[in-house]
């Protein structure tokens, strides 16, 4: 039983609203016969009140992606409701877009940077060795994402898109790392880590070393056996 | 009974020592050819380490170092397996002017001894006899025994070089004798310690990282000493006492070899 009254109250909600209405063209046309009627009762304020609220219409949300979004100005005192909700809304979204948007950039410059960093780094170490461009291509097209054409997607996909980039690239790091270290890896590339001629004048001295250790070892060896040669020739000597 | 007795090339010390120490027996053929009592024989030098004198006590000394030398096996084997050895540390004979620079070497020569006899003790065999060649014993030994080996024949080379006599104070036939002896173990005891280092340097890239480490160490030490054997041999080609022909050439030799730059351990950076 209790249920009934709100959806009674709804309906009556409905009917006095279209009877405001109605009210509203009979009163511009026959101001004279509605006087009797407005004046009178509860009922008629309660209609008088309902004709100064601003019938519901639907909110359409400027919501276009744009390089960089500009603070929109404060709602005037007179807006109510929902049209300041939706300005806030906007300035909220607004701003956090314009961040995501921004850590995207660094994030991919931040990557290409790296890129050419290790690339440097190669260069120098091989000196002048020819570095197999493709590769390294082919790996900073991986991270950075194959980006898809910009017209074809709408606000809500590019932003979800620069947003997947840079949780790809930098949110993680653990997963960088790893990355790191498998681009580091000998097995990454076919390039030699270190070029043949560094790798022997590195063994060089090593070897050389032992080399010079192992004649020591002669010499000691010859040199006690003169010594013990020589003992004996005297005891031999003395008998 | 002193044409008996192996000769360096410094009679008279030898003479001397049999003399006083042992009346006229000849201590090497009493060791090898009868089953006379080592531990008898042992016993009585020991007692004579207690004289005032700088000469007795020098003398008991080379004796002991001859007979561990050249003497049976026996000899070297009761004196590791002996409780205490010598107990000289604090020699010191003050009745000669020179007993203050002799008592000095008698206290670091029987040092020498004790390490020698602790070592034949901790390998069962004296590193100075042992085989050498690419088939001996330091070069064939596994990793982990080669690592314990090196350090024992580290602290008794030490102990060797730490006698550091110079040419003007081997003034008489006892410390000359003494200086001699050392020098024959000098060579043989570096020539174990370099084979045990080359065989080191083989295994290394094979090794455990706590067995590396030990091993660089080792290695690091072992450059070290080998400069100090570089000066011991500048002081017996100097003194030039051992009859051996070309003995000067082959200390030269061995010096520049021993002093040639060689591989050099890399910086610890802290």
């Amino acid at each position: 039983m209790a249920s009934r009254w709100p959806a009674v109250r709804v309906s009556m909600r409905r009917r006095s609203l279209q009877d405001r209405e109605q009210l509203e063209e009979s009163e511009v046309l026959q101001p004279a016969v509605g006087h009797l009627e407005t004046s009178s009762g509860t009922l008629g304020s309660l209609c008088r009140e309902f004709q100064r609220r601003l019938p519901l219409r639907a909110v359409s949300l400027n919501l276009g992606a744009g390089p960089s979004w500009k603070r929109l100005k404060t709602p005037e005192p007179g807006q109510q409701g929902l049209q300041a909700a939706a300005h806030s809304a906007k300035n909220a979204f607004g701003a956090m877009s314009q961040r995501i948007q921004e850590s995207c950039q660094s994030g991919t410059k931040w990557l290409v940077e790296t890129q050419v960093k290790a690339r440097r780094r190669k260069r120098e170490a091989q000196k002048g060795s020819s570095v197999p461009a493709r590769s390294l291509n082919q790996r900073s097209t991986r991270l950075s994402g194959t980006a898809p054409a910009r017209s074809t997607l709408g606000p809500w996909e590019r932003e979800r898109h620069h947003h997947s980039t840079q949780r790809g690239s930098r949110a993680h790091p653990l997963r960088r790392s790893r990355r790191e270290a498998a681009f580091q890896s000998p097995y990454s590339s076919a390039e030699p880590l270190c070029s043949p001629s560094e790798s022997d004048s590195d063994l060089e001295p090593v070897g050389a070393g032992i080399q010079h250790l192992q004649k020591l070892s002669q010499e000691l060896d010859e040199a006690i056996t003169a010594e013990e040669s020589s003992d004996m020739t005297v005891s031999l000597l003395r008998d | 009974p002193s044409s008996r007795i192996q000769n360096f090339g410094f009679e008279n010390s030898f003479c001397i020592l049999m003399l006083v120490t042992v009346s006229n027996l000849d201590l090497i053929q009493y060791i090898n050819e009868t089953n006379r009592s080592v531990e008898h024989l042992v016993d009585v030098l020991f007692k004579k380490t207690g004289s005032r004198s700088w000469v007795v006590v020098f003398k008991v000394l080379v004796t002991v170092h001859h007979l561990m030398v050249h003497g049976n096996e026996r000899f070297i084997q009761h004196l590791a397996s002996r409780n205490s050895l010598f107990t000289l540390h604090n020699f010191l004979d003050k009745s000669v002017i020179e007993g203050y620079t002799m008592s000095t070497f008698i206290r670091r020569y029987s040092r020498y001894l004790n390490e020698k006899s602790l070592a034949y003790r901790m390998m069962a065999s004296d590193i100075t006899k042992t085989k050498r060649g690419l088939d001996g014993m330091m070069r064939t030994m596994n990793t982990t025994d080669l690592l314990n080996t090196l350090l024992v024949i580290q602290t008794q080379f030490d102990a060797l070089l730490n006698f550091n006599a110079n040419p003007e104070e081997l003034t008489n036939g006892i410390v000359h004798a003494a200086f001699m002896l050392l020098f024959k173990d000098s060579l043989r005891l570096f020539a174990a310690y370099n084979e045990g280092i080359l065989n080191l340097l083989g295994k290394y890239f094979d090794m455990k990282k706590s067995q590396c480490k030990d091993s660089l160490d080792i290695y690091i030490k072992f450059l070290g000493r080998t400069t100090k054997l570089a000066q011991f041999l500048k002081v017996a080609e100097v003194y030039k006492s051992i009859s051996i022909p070309g003995f000067s050439v082959f200390c030269i030799r061995l010096v520049s070899n021993i002093t040639t730059p060689r591989l050099l351990p890399p910086h610890k950076h802290t």
